[in-house]
């Protein structure tokens, strides 16, 4: 469900920069994107594309050589980059905003029963302690149905399957009735038919739920399965977003339609896109893709485009569409 | 878990077996006829033999080890040429002392070793950790024998902070004996007075036994909180909001510790060692004077019963540490 | 040479191999260092217990002998003895532990329960043991520290062992027909060299540790043997007037054995990364 409204996430104008001996590496390039309340909004780009940076910035967990050098993350008007770190670990994370991982298989501590660890969030932030604690993680156990909930708190980490640790990791994210859900690829360390089984659940829950959440994939199948919006995301850079159906029909930007057409379902050759990404401590100057592009033209080099919209709230950040109107 | 513990325990026991039989062999290794010095110094060649025949070791090898065993088993080890009791009631009676020093060494070593370590891990190649890494390199260099010396010197003869030597001061009467071990007794007869010239005394060679094991502890804990911290399930608890406090000190400690209590066995086998020389030093009446002093006096039953007595009880201590390690760590009970 | 640069980055170890180094050096050049070689055996009893002056750098001792010739002289013996110690260590566990890693059956079986035997005692009980069996003295001080060191190579080569032998190309020689030999040569003692190597270095520091407490003790060396821990019971009965002749030996010892762990340590982490135990 789309739905009008204040975004209750909003990147705007994000760069961040990480310090390494080899120089300073600017992984985000003025990052844009906005997420709608109770929608799903998928974040697509390849590896290295900066999207876990990005993750790790709203949370508030930037290596330590990093930081943010412009721009804000808005979490329902307020400016996140602004808070100290303890306001992060007492309200944010694990309050206000609930992380589901990567990995199921090494996101648990093994020697720990796994309810402890998922009762772990409920702990610290105030007010929910003891018993009602307990009872809201098994009614969320169910919510994720995950089998015989009651007894599945005492049991270790080693004695579920992935796809049921990653129900309880799930769980985990919505333990504190966030404001905003991050999911950082979970389907990725899952076999095909487990894959389906929890995007159906996620899909579920968000609309059950009214969640708002941000999913993190390089899987345009997954986006297209389970995402009202998306971002494109290029070395760093947002080069695309809009409602899903519109940016698979009718893609706009350069590198979107070559993403696209790398995928196995839509093209019967396999097709890569010619060229490497760049490195982030030596970037190409504006637009990031401009060496790869076919459509590339001295423009590109001049600066970062700036975001143009379309019919049905498509938005592209290309000198192709300048003669758009400007957002 | 009981077949863990079982399957334990049926592994020890080929190594106590091979530990008799090596005992059995250095006793029979000595060059002089046990049954001359038995028999006494003026002896006749007839009633030599009759001394041999009535010890049995006239005997088939195999079986004089059939006796020996069986012998072992009552308790019997023989009898110390100084003493003239028999060695085991020797060492059962110096046991408590050497039981209570390397007790309080081992969690003195852990209860600053650990918080160390931890620390040093924490703030990663900070001025404090490299501190701590060329401390505890140091501490492990450092031999016991000598710092006891040194630190005798310092606060007992220069500075007369501590005393000198023993358990508890010449003349006056310990703790009533209940359990041997000075500190409990004290304590369990409400012996104020007692439990503090005891703890007094256990002072310096307590600390002293404790060096090495604290730089040891140190070293490994700081190691397995490192790797710890590198682990997904760190990433994951910082990312989904748990509290610093209690990653550290709760989730990754608990982890470093799992995987450090393999460490600990080997420890405490140092610990025996370093006892030797610094219950000498410290004239502290345990059983490593007491080998020392077996030695010295080529008391060779009282030296075989020391390592037969020292080998069982390190073979259950590394038992019990694996115990423990299986108890913290469900993979390692169910992994057999 | 990579492996070389990266030894040079690790600041401790290099520090560690120069005191190796230097203490090698001092022990080898001993009889050109030491200023009077006859001092270090027979004292002259009416300069005793001298403190440390311009004439006798660390002073004297009971016997009037010059406690820095004494631990100089004392550091040749401490070298040469953990050298022995390690070599018949070595000599006996890395064979036995080739055998039984490498074959399956009683034979390997056997091996590995006499370690466990053998390591059932902490190692300084069993070398008091076996000291006294043989007779106290330097020589059978020796002979029970290898005996007790020897079950560490014998597992370390043991398990690198099992573990190479698993190893696919291992596997893939065999089938192109490689003798058992060959495969043991070319192979798995390469790998299993340098894991001795570093196992031996820490070893040395071990040695030189143990065989002071057994001089200590009265089991080890015996006079007129510079060696540091028989003086520093030597000296003992001087205290606390007399400190040199106890200060220094106890030096020797710490600063020799502070270069092998730190030697060994930097060549474990150089060696395997999955060691890694301070980084």
């Amino acid at each position: 469900m789309i739905q009008t409204g204040a975004p209750r996430l909003e990147i705007r104008n994000l760069s961040v920069a990480v310090d390494t001996d080899e120089g300073q590496a600017r992984i985000l390039d003025r990052t844009h994107l906005k997420l709608m309340p109770g929608s799903i909004h998928g974040v697509v780009g390849e590896s290295g594309c900066g999207k876990s940076t990005l993750m790790r910035a709203i949370l508030g967990i930037l290596p330590a050589r990093g930081r943010a050098t412009e721009g804000n993350v808005l979490l329902d008007g307020r400016d996140l980059l602004t808070l100290p770190p303890s306001v992060f670990r007492t309200e944010i994370r694990g309050g206000q905003i609930g992380f589901i991982p990567q990995d199921p298989y090494q996101a648990f501590n093994p020697v720990f029963r796994v309810g402890t660890q998922l009762l772990e969030t409920t702990r610290t932030k105030a007010g929910n302690h003891g018993d009602g604690a307990r009872a809201d993680i098994i009614a969320l156990l169910k919510a994720v149905q995950l089998p015989d909930p009651e007894r599945a708190l005492d049991r270790y980490p080693h004695q579920f399957s992935g796809g049921q640790r990653q129900r309880l990791l799930i769980a985990a994210a919505l333990a504190s009735s966030p404001a905003v859900v991050l999911a950082d690829e979970p389907t990725t360390a899952l076999d095909v038919t487990t894959q389906a089984q929890i995007l159906k659940l996620l899909r579920g829950l968000a609309e059950a739920r009214g969640l708002s959440m941000l999913f993190v994939t390089h899987d345009f199948g997954v986006v297209a399965q389970l995402c009202d919006t998306v971002t494109v995301m290029y070395a760093g850079q947002t080069v695309e977003s809009g409602p899903v159906a519109r940016v698979l029909a009718a893609p706009l930007h350069p590198y979107t339609k070559m993403l696209l057409a790398c995928h196995p379902d839509r093209s019967a050759a396999l097709s890569g896109i010619p060229g490497a990404v760049s490195s982030p401590l030596r970037p190409p100057p504006g637009c990031r893709f401009h060496p790869r592009c076919p459509s590339a033209s001295a423009e590109c080099s001049k600066a970062i485009p700036p975001m143009r919209v379309r019919a049905d709230r498509q938005k592209v950040c290309c000198v192709l569409y300048d003669e758009q109107e400007r957002v | 878990m009981t077949r863990f513990v079982l399957h334990r325990l049926l592994l020890t026991i080929p190594a106590l077996f091979g530990l008799l039989v090596l005992t059995f062999i250095m006793m029979r290794v000595l060059p002089n006829d046990p049954s001359a010095a038995l028999a006494g110094e003026n002896a006749t060649p007839a009633q030599i033999a009759a001394v041999r025949k009535a010890y049995g070791f006239d005997e088939p090898l195999w079986k004089q080890f059939v006796i020996y065993v069986e012998q072992v088993a009552r308790g019997d080890l023989g009898n110390s040429i100084i003493s003239n009791r028999p060695v085991l009631r020797d060492i059962a009676d110096r046991l408590p002392a050497t039981i209570e020093l390397t007790f309080v060494s081992l969690a003195f070593a852990a209860c600053v070793g650990i918080p160390l370590g931890t620390l040093a891990a924490v703030w990663y190649q900070s001025l404090f950790d490299h501190a701590m890494r060329i401390v505890t390199v140091a501490g492990l260099a450092i031999a016991s024998f000598w710092f006891a010396i040194i630190a005798q010197m310092i606060f007992a003869m220069e500075l007369d902070w501590l005393p000198l030597r023993g358990r508890f001061p010449e003349g006056l009467a310990p703790p009533l004996h209940i359990t041997g071990l000075y500190l409990v007794d004290s304590l369990l007869t409400l012996r104020f007075d007692q439990l503090g010239k005891a703890v007094v005394h256990i002072i310096l060679p307590a600390f002293t036994l404790s060096l090495a094991g604290l730089a040891s502890i140190a070293r490994f804990t700081r190691a397995g909180v490192l790797e710890t911290m590198q682990k997904e399930f760190v990433h994951y608890a910082e990312a989904a909001g748990y509290a610093r406090r209690r990653i550290v000190w709760v989730y990754v400690l608990r982890n470093s510790v799992v995987g450090a209590t393999t460490q600990i066995g080997l420890l405490f086998g140092g610990l025996i060692s370093s006892a030797v020389a610094v219950e000498s030093i410290f004239d502290w009446p345990g059983v490593g004077s007491y080998a020392v002093n077996a030695i010295l006096t080529s008391d060779y039953k009282a030296v075989l019963a020391v390592t037969l007595v020292v080998g069982l009880i390190y073979a259950i201590v590394n038992i019990l540490v694996d115990v423990v390690h299986a108890w913290l760590d469900p993979r390692v009970a169910e992994s057999l | 040479m990579l492996i070389l640069k990266k030894f040079m980055r690790d600041v401790p170890a290099v520090l560690g191999f120069c005191i190796i180094l230097a203490m090698c050096l001092v022990a080898i050049l001993s009889p050109l260092i030491v200023p009077d070689f006859d001092r270090v055996y027979d004292g002259d009893l009416t300069s005793r217990l001298l403190p440390p002056s311009t004439e006798f750098w660390f002073g004297t001792d009971s016997l009037g002998r010059d406690v820095f010739a004494r631990v100089i002289v004392g550091s040749r013996g401490a070298l040469e003895v953990a050298l022995s110690v390690v070599a018949l260590a070595i000599g006996i566990g890395v064979p036995a532990g080739l055998y039984a890693g490498y074959t399956d059956g009683w034979g390997s079986q056997l091996v590995m329960r006499l370690t466990d035997v053998f390591l059932a005692v902490p190692q300084l009980i069993l070398a008091l043991s076996i000291a006294q069996l043989i007779g106290r003295g330097l020589d059978s001080a020796m002979v029970a520290l290898a005996l007790t060191y020897w079950p560490f190579f014998c597992r370390t080569v043991y398990a690198e062992v099992r573990r190479l032998r698993s190893a696919l190309f291992i596997e893939a020689q065999r089938s192109l027909g490689a003798s058992t030999r060959r495969i043991l040569f070319m192979h798995i003692l390469p790998n299993v060299a340098s894991a001795v190597i570093v196992r031996a270095t820490i070893g040395m520091g071990f040695t030189i540790m143990t065989t002071a407490v057994l001089g200590f003790l009265g089991v080890g060396a015996t006079p007129p043997n510079p060696d540091w821990g028989l003086s520093v019971a030597e000296g003992r009965d001087y205290l606390p007037q007399s400190w040199w002749a106890v200060t220094f030996p106890g030096l020797g010892i710490f600063i020799t054995v502070l270069g092998f762990n730190l030697l060994g340590d930097g060549l474990r982490d150089l060696v395997d990364p999955r060691l890694r135990r301070s980084r």
